[in-house]
C-alpha cells in the first residue's frame, strides 16, 4: 500500500518551494544587477575598490 | 531602474497572490472531495495540472514574442520571448517531476512511454536546444532571430500534446480520459480556481523576470 500522503506532500513541497525559490533567485540577481550599475554609474569600480 | 518591488502596485499584487496561494492549498487540503482508489494522490492534480497550463501558456507568449519580434523587428520582443521561455520550462519540469510522482502510486511506474508524456518530454527537450542555442548560437543578431523561429515552431507542440489523448488510439494511453467538463463541481471549481491562481502568479513572475532581464541588458551596455 502506497502512502499517498506523502506523495501529496512531496509534489506541493517541489512546487512551492520552487516557485519561492525562483523569486528569491531573482531578487538576488536584481540586486547584484542594480548594485553593479549603482558602481558603475558612480565611477567605482565593480569589484568596489 | 529601481527594484521591481518597490513599486506599489508590484509589491501588492505578490501579497495578494501569496495570499490567494495560501487558500488555494487551504482550500484542496480542506474543501476537496477524496476520490477513492486515489486519496491524497488525486489532489496532485490541483497543482499539477495548472503547471502544466502555465508552462503551455508561457510557450504560447514565447510564440506570439517571436512573431513580434520579425514584425516589429524591436529586442523588446526578444526579451519577453526569453523571459517566457524560462518561466515555461521551469513550469514544464515541475510538470515532469510532479507527474512520475503521482503515476508511481497509481500506474505503478513513475514513467510509460505513452503519447501525452512522450510529447510533453520533447516539448522540454526542444526548450533545452532553445536555451542551448541562445548560449552557444554565435552571434547575438543572429541568436535572436533563431530564437523567435524556434520559439514559433516549438509551439505546433502544444496542440498536439492536448489532442494526444484523443489522437492516438485508447490501448496506448494511460492518461485519464475524462473530460474536465464531468468533473463534479466539488472539484472542477476548486481546480479551476487554482488555474486563475497559478495564471496570476504567471504574469507576476513574467513582469518580474522582464524587469530583470532589461536591468541585466542595461548593465552589460554600460560595462
Amino acid at each position: 500500500m502506497y502512502n499517498f500522503f506523502g506523495y501529496f506532500m512531496a509534489v506541493y513541497l517541489i512546487v512551492f518551494g520552487t516557485i519561492l525559490g525562483w523569486f528569491i533567485i531573482q531578487f538576488r540577481i536584481e540586486s547584484r544587477l542594480l548594485n553593479k550599475n549603482k558602481n558603475s554609474n558612480e565611477g567605482v569600480n565593480l569589484d568596489g575598490t | 531602474m529601481k527594484p521591481f518591488f518597490n513599486n506599489k502596485k508590484n509589491r501588492s499584487g505578490l501579497v495578494l497572490i501569496a495570499a490567494m496561494m495560501l487558500f488555494n492549498v487551504w482550500n484542496v487540503i480542506m474543501n476537496t472531495p477524496m476520490v477513492p482508489e486515489q486519496h491524497w494522490a488525486q489532489k496532485i492534480f490541483y497543482v499539477h495540472v495548472p503547471s502544466a497550463w502555465v508552462g503551455f501558456l508561457s510557450y504560447f507568449v514565447v510564440m506570439v514574442a517571436g512573431i513580434l519580434f520579425f514584425m516589429k523587428k524591436d529586442d523588446y520582443w526578444d526579451l519577453v520571448g526569453l523571459a517566457a521561455a524560462e518561466i515555461g520550462t521551469v513550469f514544464m519540469s515541475l510538470v515532469l517531476i510532479t507527474g512520475p510522482i503521482w503515476a508511481k502510486p497509481i500506474w505503478g511506474k513513475p514513467w510509460i512511454w505513452e503519447p501525452r508524456l512522450t510529447t510533453t518530454l520533447i516539448l522540454f527537450l526542444i526548450y533545452i536546444g532553445y536555451f542551448m542555442m541562445r548560449t552557444f548560437g554565435g552571434h547575438i543578431e543572429r541568436v535572436k532571430r533563431y530564437a523567435a523561429a524556434v520559439g514559433i515552431i516549438a509551439f505546433v507542440d502544444v496542440p498536439i500534446i492536448f489532442v494526444s489523448v484523443k489522437f492516438w488510439t485508447p490501448e496506448i494511453q494511460s492518461h485519464p480520459q475524462v473530460e474536465m467538463a464531468q468533473q463534479p463541481s466539488g472539484i472542477l471549481i476548486p481546480f479551476l480556481l487554482s488555474l486563475s491562481i497559478f495564471t496570476l502568479l504567471y504574469v507576476l513572475m513574467l513582469k518580474y523576470r522582464i524587469h530583470v532581464i532589461r536591468i541585466n541588458s542595461r548593465v552589460r551596455a554600460d560595462v
